[in-house]
């Protein structure tokens, strides 16, 4: 079936940074679908190639001049009512199936505009530097989750903060992470990167990014390693408002350090080819110069890394723990904790070769037709994209945890529920059951400690009472990632979408206290459900 | 989000931090008035329709070349006609409405006044002599809750309901351990950092803790773990808290380093779990 997808984003494609890049991985990630056809409007004139000749490769991608839309085009751009209007003339011209719209107040503008809202994916809108605690933001947060056909998110992390702080996204916010091509491809690195005396930086230079701290490591490291090397690319200098002082510095260390090589702005595909001549990266955030909202955020410049098989020196954060698994021996909570694990890697070949494997298996996830795959439901308007949905990783512990979904208005707990569980709970006294009863669509969320569902508290037998939990469930696909079973009992009326919900992320549906005793028995005490 | 109790109240901002706001406030009424007699003139009304005619998102002139566009689509590219009249309106009403840089991060809360009632509290607590056996509410793992049971008559409470049951009898203490399961699997997902929206923000925490402040009742945090990773794993739950028991000293250290804490911090020998252990870290922050 073929799909026409618009994707716009506010960076500037002439300028080699994150947000450049991400646009071409976006492209390339839709690109990955069969009969998908991309239409990609440029912000900015080109005046470098750079990234747009990488996406001119794409045989299914077409990019679209801003000259379209109005005869002179400033170097800044197209202001973001002209590129909307653009989306809109482009979407007479053909119908759009999705339009791909990042940033919060391009989102926020495209919401007024009947004719794309049905069709609009709002992605990327929490950012770093807006205030999720200001109700005026929240409101306009909400208005977006409303309008908006989906609203895209980059991690697992991020759709738990947006859906936690957003409720109106529960049901609709999808991920759409940053993508690489597939480990062993047509132009990737076939196998690790050798063990080379070489340090790399790749990306802007912001304060939240120490690279002054890293050209400090290669001083520090010099007279022990004379052949190390930091090799920096990018060309997107930060000047703070406040002065040119420390640009000015980063720029001067950056041309007369010796050992540093700074090559500019590089194409993404160079950037890997040069990357898999082996050395050591470094990913390291400086929070005093950012959001710990970065910590739920899954970098396209990690993912590079990854994908050429070199070590990656990075912070821990939920996200890139989800990537490299927390186990992984080169996370670091401060920037300073890095210069021991480099001394670490240039000394024992082993490790560094051991981490190198651990970073490019960790990209496998993140290749292009995985990436789109995760999409393809939701584009491709298939039938169950809803219960795609709650296909989410179960969180540790959630194997000895059931539930039982009642319908909205539900007065007891069903006795049949209550003997299935006691049964079960003889065989697995850790057991806990949560009782569930569906939020009628319209009324308010329960406030905190005053939950309707407590009504049914009186219905529990002492006995069992304190291993039972109720809740009003208004967000049902979160609900069963807490959930390894769902208690179905025969004659017993469940809601019967729950249950749909329930088999779709992963959790056993059972019917008896057999079954159940079954479910729990096979369940890891501490891990996640299978 | 901003709890109802948790926002800061008058007598939260000290003395000088009032004269300067209202000195502020009275800048931003001068110039607002300024700005009104300004808009009201015929400069300034003439200044505004130049600035309507010269605004290249929502001036009449891009309108106009919007409601152009649509007419040239429609008659030379062949739109569909059912569409013209909500391309037209679209490209004649559509809002402009753009969202503008975020403001500026408000200036750091003043928490002086908030600590100097939570050691209030601590300190109506230790006096007490008339507590052989403390009525306290309580969030703690299997483990704990028994080790607590010897010395205090234990109310667990759950997150659907602690309200009601609270208000009915209201405890003397408020003691929420660093608990991943938290009376007996209740309040899993609710304390520790999960990426789960039950977790994030720590809504239900947060009420409880500012439903025990208003009715000034205690509360304390015993920390789990060691070092940064008991501030980390938790989420900082320590913040909202009079009184975090913290394991070791680098814990400590950061939990004072959190620059919005309401309580203080205390270090506890981790080997002691029984209440005793809660009441002689509230009697040394007291």
């Amino acid at each position: 079936m073929s799909r026409r997808v618009c994707i716009y984003s506010p960076a500037d494609l002439n300028l080699v940074s994150g947000s450049s890049i991400w646009v071409q991985s976006v492209a390339e990630t839709f690109h990955a679908g069969t009969g998908v056809e991309v239409v990609l409007p440029l912000r900015a004139p080109e005046r470098r190639r750079l990234i747009t000749d990488q996406i001119r490769r794409l045989p299914n991608v077409e990019l679209v001049d801003p000259r379209r839309q109005r005869r002179w085009v400033p170097p800044t751009g197209l202001y973001s009512t002209e590129a909307l209007d653009l989306i809109e003339t482009l979407d007479r011209e053909r119908r759009f199936d999705a339009i791909l719209l990042r940033s919060f107040p391009y989102c926020l503008a495209a919401i007024e505009r009947p004719q794309i809202r049905d069709r609009l994916w709002s992605t990327y809108p929490l950012e770093p530097e807006r205030d999720i605690e200001d109700p005026a933001h929240l409101a306009e947060l909400t208005a977006v989750a409303r309008a908006s056909r989906y609203v895209v998110v980059q991690s697992e992390e991020m759709r738990a903060l947006f859906e936690a702080v957003v409720p109106a996204g529960r049901g609709k916010t999808i991920i759409l992470p940053p993508a690489v091509p597939a480990p062993g491809t047509a132009g990737t690195p076939a196998s690790v990167a050798p063990p080379v005396a070489r340090l790399f930086y790749a990306g802007k230079f912001h304060p939240f990014y120490p690279v002054p701290r890293m050209i400090d490591f290669l001083e520090e490291l010099r007279p022990e390693h004379p052949g190390l090397e930091l090799h920096a690319i990018g060309d997107q200098v930060f000047r703070p408002p406040g002065g040119d002082a420390w640009a000015d510095e980063l720029e001067r260390r950056l041309t007369t350090t010796p050992g540093v090589v700074w090559h500019g702005a590089v194409p993404r595909d160079d950037v890997i080819r040069l990357l898999s001549g082996g050395g050591i990266a470094l990913s390291l955030w400086d929070y005093r110069h950012g959001s710990t909202m970065n910590d739920l955020v899954v970098s396209t410049k990690l993912l590079d890394y990854c994908l050429a098989g070199v070590p990656v020196i990075l912070n821990r954060t939920a996200a890139q723990e989800t990537i490299l698994g927390a186990d992984y021996s080169l996370f670091v909570r401060e920037p300073d904790e890095a210069l021991p694990l480099i001394r670490a890697l240039l000394a024992d070949p082993e490790l560094h070769r051991a981490a190198a494997e651990r970073c490019r298996a960790a990209a496998a996830a993140y290749a292009y037709p995985r990436a789109y795959a995760g999409l393809a439901p939701y584009l491709e308007e298939r039938p169950d994209a809803r219960l795609h949905l709650a296909a989410r990783p179960k969180l540790a512990g959630s194997g000895r945890r059931v539930g039982l979904p009642l319908p909205p208005g539900a007065g007891s707990v069903p006795p049949a529920a209550v003997a299935a569980f006691r049964a079960a709970r003889d065989a697995a006294p850790d057991a806990f059951l949560v009782v569930g009863v569906r939020h009628p669509a319209g009324d308010p969320l329960p406030e905190p400690g005053r939950d309707p569902a407590a009504a049914l508290r009186p219905s529990l037998p002492g006995d069992v009472a304190p291993s039972v939990g109720v809740r009003t469930v208004d967000d049902p696909w979160n609900w069963w990632r807490t959930l390894g079973v769902a208690l179905a009992p025969d004659g017993v009326d469940v809601d019967p979408e729950s249950i749909e919900l329930a088999r779709a992320s992963g959790a056993r549906v059972v019917r008896t206290g057999d079954e159940l005793v079954a479910a729990l028995a096979g369940a890891d005490p501490a891990g996640a459900a299978a | 989000m901003t709890d109802p109790a948790d926002r800061p109240e008058r007598g939260s901002i000290n003395e000088a931090t009032r004269r300067a706001v209202a000195a502020d406030r009275a800048r931003v009424v001068a110039a607002e008035q300024a700005a009104r007699r300004r808009r009201g003139s015929v400069a300034g009304r003439l200044d505004r329709g130049f600035r309507w005619l010269r605004n290249r998102q929502s001036g009449p002139l891009p309108r106009l070349r919007r409601v152009g566009g649509v007419a040239w689509r429609t008659i030379r590219g062949r739109a569909p006609w059912r569409e013209l009249p909500e391309a037209l309106a679209t490209a004649l009403l559509a809002p402009v409405r753009i969202a503008g840089k975020p403001s500026p991060p408000p200036p750091p809360r003043d928490w002086g006044p908030e600590r100097a009632a939570a050691t209030a509290r601590l300190a109506a607590f230790a006096a007490r002599r008339d507590l052989l056996r403390p009525r306290v509410a309580v969030i703690a793992d299997a483990a704990e809750l028994d080790a607590f049971r010897t010395d205090w008559a234990l109310v667990a409470i759950r997150p659907e309901d602690w309200a009601a049951v609270l208000a009915a009898e209201p405890p003397d203490l408020l003691v929420v351990d660093a608990a991943r399961n938290g009376n007996g699997g209740a309040w899993a997902y609710r304390i520790a950092w999960t990426a789960h929206p039950d977790a994030f923000g720590q809504r239900d925490l947060r009420a409880l803790v500012a439903w025990c402040t208003a009715r000034s009742i205690p509360t304390v945090f015993r920390a789990a773990g060691s070092g940064l990773a008991a501030v980390r794993d938790w989420s900082d739950a320590g913040r909202y808290f009079d009184l975090v028991v913290a394991p070791d000293a680098e814990a400590r250290a950061g939990y004072e380093s959190l620059p919005d804490r309401r309580g203080s911090v205390v270090l506890a020998p981790w080997a002691e779990t029984a209440g005793a252990a809660v009441v002689r870290g509230i009697r040394a922050a007291a």
